[in-house]
């Protein structure tokens, strides 16, 4: 069959509906200064925040079309507009996100509990995995498939990558991660984002590098949306915004009263 | 009648003395004075002058001519009066100067102050006469390190001095005397906030000894100001000057792609030299749009999303500094509008503008671009700016794997209206959008591998963007 586009009548319809066509492109979401959560809107080197859809926020994490957060006493999930999906978790602490691929929502680690949660598209719920068998400090995880997690563990000023499966708990593999240091960020594909000396280090899956320039201090990593990562810096300018496909980074902008 | 007359010969003279009168005057009040008057201490070093002057006063009503006025020279005298004969009507003053008090060795000394003029109308003498004793001390010897000697009523004088600063004169005071002397700073004018010149305490120096004296000067504003260091009653003078200095003069600095939409700019402040002093002030980002276009929101300080930011300098700092985000440089967004971006800062007195090169109309950028196949359609999606905030067509045309345009080739639109419409409702945009547009596709999908995409706005077309399908 020959293809063939029913194109120019149904694309000026869609440039000039109400509903196409047409929004400020918004990259995620992010925590800002003041524990909010909020749009961050805009393009590379012109952004802008928008509303806050939650307050109190302990940790969040965003991949463009979903996010997660967790507050004083909760853990839910948010939409692509940042509208509450599913049902909430009690839980106390902090936590840790992480993604599928495709940026749906799949797990949050409570490090207060050792607890490691699955997101089922209406609900997380318990995993066998905890963290007596981790052996040290989850700094960062990931979700490469459905059926493991891969965990970035700090032992003794090392990092080491530790998989798990999600069905019996079991570790699936276990390695040393040289060279590398707190904070650092894992991704699905085994990339890991870690502040080295005078740079920002991205460790690709076969161990091959790219430095980002960088000068500040990092304390966190942060996905915030597709392709963007918050870098959090224990130094003025207190939050950059890093893309990964670019090695670009940014400042993101600061609220006034978060400057008070 | 011979004893009234000899009585009323004793009263004339009496009645003379009444019409001239001697007085000390400070500047504000008039004392009279008695019949001695003792000046000084003097020391041979130091003449001794008295810092008050001497008036004589007609308190009658008719003229008189003053006839005689000494002394006029000596060791207690009065140089700088006038010379007679002079007249002084009746109730009129004339100053006689101030006493001085030049002894030649130590010891006491005498003289008399003597005044007689005749009453023009009555031709009646009046003499009026106070008797002057002057005490000559030993002085303590007053050096500097540079070994200058300083005598009683000598000038002693700071370095221009800044305010806030203290400067330091170190002096030798040795007391060649039988008993302790004590040196006493004070400040003849007082300054707000207390007195200048130091030590605020007494320094003792015992009989026969030399000792370090340090005096200091603190100026707490900027003026010229006297004091006195009081040795045992010998007064010698002290004089400072404190200054600001002027604020150094500051410069805007701005980074190279300060001219460039959606881009992170920097300012950044150096002075002509280090500050002296504290001051605080404020930059304020102001923008021009080119032509009708609207305001750009996104134009900011990234430090506190605003458009003004509060600055400081510290004493000793050689740039300005920011009081949110980084100290050192402030971060703005160049925005999504062409236009100019002006900077106006005010600080120590001083107002500096700076603005960025012209902010030209340029073709439209895309910052993320994807087109992914769904089941019967493409969705394409397009982000990025308009500085022009005008774009008026958009142009698509799909190709298959092979390479071939795909039926029915160049896809053209007319975007002008839902651009303007899109603008208008979203002013926080500034000249940035997200475009996502669907393609229906009949036949099969996977064989659409690419397109390109071409914007036209008053800048100009853009370059062809091929985006593969994926």
């Amino acid at each position: 069959m020959r293809t063939r586009f029913m194109a120019t009548a149904l694309l000026a319809g869609a440039v000039a509906s109400a509903q196409s066509g047409l929004t400020p492109p918004q990259i995620g979401f992010l925590r800002d200064s003041a524990h909010n959560v909020r749009p961050l809107l805009g393009i590379s080197g012109n952004f802008w925040l928008g509303d806050a859809i939650a307050a109190d926020a302990v940790s969040t994490a965003s991949s463009g079309s979903a996010s997660m957060l967790k507050t004083k006493d909760s853990l839910r999930v948010l939409n692509a507009l940042g509208h509450p999906v599913g049902r909430a978790w009690r839980a106390t602490g902090t936590a840790l996100f992480a993604f599928t691929p495709s940026g749906a929502p799949a797990l949050a680690w409570l490090p207060d509990s050792g607890e490691l949660l699955r997101w089922n598209g209406i609900r997380f719920e318990r995993t066998p995995t905890s963290a007596a068998g981790l052996n040290g400090t989850v700094v960062s995880l990931a979700a490469p498939d459905s059926s493991r997690v891969a965990f970035v563990v700090q032992r003794d000023g090392e990092l080491w990558r530790v998989d798990i499966s999600l069905f019996d708990g079991g570790v699936l593999f276990a390695a040393n991660m040289p060279g590398a240091a707190a904070p650092a960020l894992l991704f699905d594909d085994g990339t890991l984002l870690y502040a080295g000396t005078s740079a920002l280090m991205l460790r690709g899956p076969q161990g091959e590098e790219r430095t980002i320039a960088y000068s500040g201090s990092a304390v966190q990593f942060t996905p915030m949306g597709r392709d963007w990562i918050l870098v959090e810096n224990g130094l003025p300018p207190n939050r950059l915004g890093l893309r990964l496909s670019t090695g670009a980074l940014f400042e993101l902008p600061e609220l006034p009263e978060a400057t008070q | 009648m011979t004893a009234r007359l000899l009585l009323l010969a004793a009263i004339l003279p009496l009645a003379g003395l009444a019409q001239l009168r001697l007085s000390l005057y400070d500047g504000v009040t008039e004392t009279p004075i008695g019949s001695s008057l003792d000046v000084g201490p003097a020391t041979v070093c130091g003449p001794f002058t008295s810092p008050y002057a001497i008036r004589l006063r007609n308190i009658g009503q008719d003229t008189i001519q003053v006839t005689t006025l000494e002394p006029l020279s000596g060791v207690i005298s009065l140089p700088g009066a006038p010379l007679p004969q002079f007249y002084l009507a009746g109730g009129a003053l004339k100053s006689l100067g101030t006493i001085k008090f030049a002894p030649t060795s130590t010891g006491s000394f005498t003289s008399t102050l003597t005044v007689t003029g005749t009453d023009l109308t009555t031709s009646t003498v009046y003499n009026v006469s106070v008797a002057l004793t002057g005490t000559s001390i030993t002085a303590p010897n007053l050096t500097d390190t540079s070994g200058i000697s300083y005598c009683p009523g000598d000038w002693i004088k700071f370095e221009r001095t800044q305010v806030g600063t203290t400067v330091q004169t170190t002096l030798t005071l040795a007391n060649p005397t039988q008993s302790a002397v004590t040196a006493t700073v004070a400040e003849v004018t007082p300054t707000v906030g207390g007195t200048d010149f130091g030590p605020a305490s007494p320094v003792t120096v015992a009989a026969g000894v030399t000792q370090t004296l340090q005096l200091t000067f603190t100026p707490s504003i900027p003026n010229a100001e006297t004091g006195t260091l009081t040795v045992n009653g010998l007064v010698y003078h002290l004089a400072g000057d404190g200054f600001v200095p002027p604020f150094p003069q500051p410069t805007l600095q701005l980074s190279a792609n300060a001219n460039l939409s959606s881009n992170q700019a920097q300012v950044s402040i150096p002075l002509s030299g280090a500050a002296a002093s504290t001051a605080t002030g404020q930059l304020v980002l102001t923008f021009q749009p080119l032509g009708s276009l609207a305001d750009d929101p996104n134009i900011v300080f990234t430090a506190n999303s605003t458009r003004t930011l509060s600055v400081q300098v510290n004493p000793g700092d050689t740039a300005v500094h920011f009081q949110a985000g980084d100290p050192n440089q402030c971060t703005f967004q160049t925005g999504t509008t062409a236009g100019t971006i002006m900077f106006t800062l005010t600080i120590g007195g001083i107002t500096v503008h700076t603005s960025t090169p012209p902010i030209n109309k340029a073709i439209v950028a895309l910052d993320l671009s994807t087109a992914v196949p769904a089941t019967d359609e493409i969705i394409l999606s397009l982000a990025g700016f308009d500085n022009t905030h005008a774009a008026s067509s958009l142009a698509f045309t799909f190709y298959d794997t092979s390479g071939k345009a795909i039926a029915p080739g160049l896809i053209q639109s007319d975007i002008a209206g839902p651009f303007a419409d899109y603008y208008r409702a979203h002013p926080e945009a500034g000249g940035v959008f997200k475009l996502q547009a669907r393609f229906p596709v009949t036949g099969d999908i996977t064989q659409v591998a690419g397109v390109d995409v071409q914007f036209t706005n008053p800048a100009g077309p853009t370059p062809t963007l091929r985006l593969p399908v994926q």
